[in-house]
């Protein structure tokens, strides 16, 4: 395949709430290369989850979606009808969600649940689909798969079932997997496993991953190329060792200051972002920032664009430029 | 359910002996002879010491023997077996109603009116609140009224063809089926909101795979739960509704026993509609069981 | 103890509160001034004009021996309303007393109590005052003796679910360390704490005991002539269902205006008592247990 896997442009989402239209996403364009790895970083309430939950169709209802392009595996899903929208999602597009212990339905059995998708888009015989499924099983290294097809979700644990989920979205051999915080509910030493196997997905398989998170430095030790959301924007994206090396956003770099670190001096406070995120229904007319910024100045009353600042590399910052020579 | 399987066969061997002054000089009254009076009370078992009564009552029992009619002197069993085929029907078809109008109804309206709060809400509030509290026998008049006297589509009264048994199933299912729907509803609505249902639109599927798939199981359980408290909701009801319906089944049988004192068949239908109640909840207890008790409580 | 008037100019201002409100007063009102305004006229005997229709002299028609529909539904309202407060007051008064009592008691007490209530409660009260019937004797007096005894387990369920409630609290522990005594800390802990809840709880319970009353004269075991009651009417009205069926109708209809009136009363006073309970607790999902407690309590 050529082209991008997944490419959207000025994408917006709305919410309704009493108070009237609250835009929580505003204007994000992004781009995901076949191979990519990549990352979204940002407080909660950055609007990631949301984004990514406009990019795959799951918005919640009460909330709305425009965008000026949004593609994904070389169809246009703006036009798109619905019936082939519907199968390219099922099976191409793989979702996996923060809490394994609640994003599998907990009345069925994990065979029924994995076979679903292809029977309904592929028309896969049933008996055929059950083989396939203990086969991505076994790719995600859970052991016994024939047998663990008859379990309910509650008999496995939660690394387990992560990984169920995962071999339920490779079963349509999806070009992308879009992971929301994988690894947030899950205890350390599992963590790492979910990790390894989505990085091992991705290149050996060269299945292109969407992963979102809080944690700037898991981020880095995956992507290729890494987006940092605040308030409902993009204010950076590019490669990841870019980015993370030479952040051009003040954002940027105040998340990789407050990511814990083991060496860290047991007792001393964590570090964090001082101020609070600003208030949805009426965010600062310029850059939203700059209420909590360090490096204010008297121009981020204005909203700052988006800069390039090297290869692919671009900051919504005024004096991004200034700091990254 | 052995317990309250003995705890029944104790209140319906007590109700007889309850009865203050003489049974049967009660339902004779003052004028018969005491001759009468004293082969009735025989013929109510009450001769002898009260363990000597139980125990001749619980060897009855045991032979299948509930005693004979005083009104027809013919066997209560017999009476039992005439009369509990119109019940059954009945019943089955007032179940069939609860389950198949009540789940559907409070899945679409858990569908429908999610994260809404305006109109629809109120009218479906409206609607089951109203349903779920008229009487049975409130609905019974009005159904025959609009079905039977005025449009004429339905007979009215007997029994014998399933259309004779949709108004007084209709009339004793609506309230349980209202309730059902109300519950359905809520526990719906709380599916909707998990995690595994953004995952499982996540596939895709058709709405009627998504809905049918993947609420309807999680759903299921909760309205299983009620089916026992259901089922005596149905038995109360059919004992009225026979009445409005002039239906010849063991409901309107009590009544007219209990109008006349006919004590043995009071008696026997006491005892078997306990049964049925007791053995429904039972089966339902243990129907719950097999699906998982974990998944229960989890799921919902 | 909040403040009535409070609660009540909360309720006044939601529809349903309104709504129940305005109900209950026509109800009351109907009780006090019919019987004293048309008591005779509604007896008056008019065999020339038996089982007329609507006409301007008789909005409703005429029953079987010329009485005038309209005039002995209204009039009916005292005896409904009477016979009512009698049955479920008398049961609250046991029930409340037993269940307080069993909420203090023993563990191996309140699992047995439990027990018996639950299988009681899962008979329905119409099967259950029918049992009861069959002892005290069909009548007047014996449907309010059979309606009461059988709500007895009710309140007695109710009112030992929240004496433990109260009981588990902190400051109850630190009463009874300081030793308090049982009937102090019944009177001055546990009632004001309740209160609210049980006062809900009768209201419900009068829509539904009325309900049943009207049952069981509908059935004729209850209120005998020359005394009539909506139920005994609506059973003479079906007899005139062709020629008639405002006589059927308006006894029905009023046994459902009364019935939802009162359960909307119970619902509209719960929530102007405590309003934000109410919404939450009712979209929370409930366990298994609870649900089928909650199921029996509100099955008819």
């Amino acid at each position: 395949m050529t082209g991008p896997v997944l490419e959207a442009e000025g994408l917006t989402v709305h919410i309704s709430t009493p108070a009237g239209e609250l835009p929580l996403v505003r204007d994000v364009s992004l781009r995901v290369e076949p191979g990519d790895f990549v990352g979204i970083v940002g407080e909660s309430g950055s609007g990631k989850t949301l984004t990514t939950r406009a990019l795959s169709g799951l918005l919640p209802p009460g909330a709305r979606m425009e965008a000026s392009a949004l593609r994904f595996a070389g169809e246009d899903l703006l036009t798109l009808p619905r019936r082939r929208r519907d199968s390219l999602l099922g099976t191409r597009l793989a979702m996996v969600f923060q809490d394994p212990s609640s994003s599998l339905n907990p009345a069925r059995r994990i065979g029924s649940q994995m076979v679903e998708a292809v029977v309904a888009h592929e028309r896969l015989p049933r008996r055929k689909a059950r083989e396939l499924a203990a086969t991505r099983l076994e790719q995600v290294r859970i052991d016994r798969p024939a047998q663990r097809l008859r379990q309910r979700p509650h008999e496995l644990s939660g690394g387990q079932r992560q990984r169920v989920m995962i071999a339920m979205g490779l079963m349509g051999n999806p070009a992308l997997i879009i992971a929301d915080e994988p690894t947030t509910a899950l205890d350390v030493t599992v963590q790492d496993e979910v990790m390894t196997l989505l990085r091992t997905l991705n290149r050996e398989q060269g299945v292109a991953v969407l992963m979102v998170s809080h944690n700037i430095a898991l981020l880095s030790q995956v992507c290729n190329r890494i987006v940092v959301m605040y308030a409902g924007r993009v204010v950076e994206s590019g490669p990841a060792a870019a980015v993370v090396g030479r952040p051009g956003h003040p954002y940027a770099e105040a998340l990789m200051a407050v990511v814990p670190d083991l060496g860290m001096e047991a007792g001393r406070e964590l570090p964090t972002i001082a101020g609070a995120p600003p208030d949805a229904l009426a965010p600062p007319p310029g850059c939203a920032f700059a209420p909590r910024c360090p490096l204010a100045v008297e121009r981020c009353a204005e909203r700052p664009p988006l800069v390039a600042l090297g290869a692919g590399h671009a900051a919504a910052c005024w004096r991004a430029e200034e700091r990254s020579c | 359910m052995v317990v309250v399987l003995a705890g029944l066969v104790v209140a319906t061997f007590a109700i007889v002996r309850l009865i203050p002054g003489d049974p049967g000089r009660r339902i004779l009254g003052l004028r018969a002879d005491a001759d009468a009076v004293a082969q009735l009370n025989a013929q109510l078992g009450l001769n002898g010491s009260l363990p000597h009564q139980f125990g001749s009552y619980l060897s009855d029992l045991a032979n299948g023997d509930l005693g004979r009619s005083f009104q027809t002197s013919e066997a209560v069993t017999t009476v039992i077996g005439e009369r509990l085929g119109s019940t059954l029907q009945l019943l089955v078809l007032a179940m069939a109603i609860v389950l198949l109008v009540g789940i559907p109804a409070g899945l679409v309206a858990g569908v429908a009116l999610r994260g809404r709060h305006g109109w629809g809400e109120t009218a479906w509030s409206a609607t089951t609140g109203v349903l779920g509290v008229l009487p049975h026998y409130v609905m019974a008049t009005f159904l025959a009224f609009v079905f039977a006297v005025t449009l004429r589509w339905l007979p009215v009264a007997g029994s014998g063809p399933w259309d004779a048994a949709i108004l007084p199933a209709v009339a004793i299912a609506l309230a349980p089926a209202a309730h059902v729907a109300r519950l359905v509803r809520v526990e719906t609505a709380g599916a909707l909101e998990q995690e595994y249902m953004t995952a499982a639109r996540s596939k895709r599927l058709s709405r009627l795979r998504l809905y049918g798939a993947h609420v309807a199981p999680n759903v299921l359980t909760a309205a299983l739960t009620l089916s026992g408290v259901i089922l005596a909701a149905l038995v109360s009801g059919a004992v009225v509704v026979e009445q409005v319906f002039a239906r010849p089944g063991i409901g309107s049988a009590l009544v007219q026993a209990l109008l006349v004192q006919d004590y043995p068949v009071v008696q026997g239908i006491t005892l078997l509609i306990g049964t049925i109640v007791v053995v429904a909840n039972a089966l339902v207890d243990l129907a719950l069981g097999l699906a998982d008790p974990r998944v229960l409580e989890a799921g919902a | 103890m909040r403040s009535v008037r409070r609660v009540t100019a909360t309720m006044v201002r939601t529809p349903t509160g309104a709504l129940a409100l305005a109900g209950v007063a026509l109800l009351v009102g109907l009780a006090i001034f019919a019987p004293l305004l048309w008591g005779d006229q509604a007896d008056r005997l008019d065999v020339t004009a038996a089982g007329q229709g609507p006409s301007a002299e008789h909005w409703l028609g005429t029953d079987e021996l010329g009485r005038d529909i309209l005039l002995r539904t209204l009039v009916a309202t005292r005896l409904a309303l009477l016979l009512d407060l009698a049955a479920v007051g008398s049961a609250a008064v046991i029930g409340i007393a037993l269940g307080v009592a069993i909420g203090f008691g023993a563990r191996w007490l309140r699992s047995a109590a439990t027990t018996a209530i639950d299988t009681c409660l899962s008979f329905g009260d119409v099967l259950l005052a029918i049992v009861v019937l069959a002892v005290v004797g069909v009548g007047t007096r014996g449907t309010v003796i059979a309606v009461a005894l059988s709500f007895v387990a009710t309140f007695a369920r109710m009112a030992m679910t929240m004496t433990r409630g109260v009981l588990v609290q902190e400051y109850v522990a630190a009463a009874r360390v300081v030793g308090v005594p049982r009937r102090r800390l019944a009177t001055r802990y546990l009632l004001p704490n309740v209160a609210e809840g049980l006062t809900v709880f009768l209201c419900t319970s009068l829509g539904s005991g009325l309900l049943a009353i009207s049952a069981l004269s509908f059935l004729g075991l209850g209120v005998q002539p020359p005394q009539y009651d909506w139920g005994q009417m609506l059973t003479e009205g079906t007899r005139q269902f062709y020629t008639n069926p405002a006589a059927a109708l308006a006894p029905a209809a009023m046994i459902g205006f009364a019935g939802l009136t009162l359960s909307l009363l119970g619902d509209a006073l719960a929530r102007a008592a405590n309003p934000l309970v109410w919404t939450a607790s009712r979209s929370a999902r409930r366990g298994r247990r609870a649900r089928r407690a909650h199921a029996l309590e509100t099955a008819a």
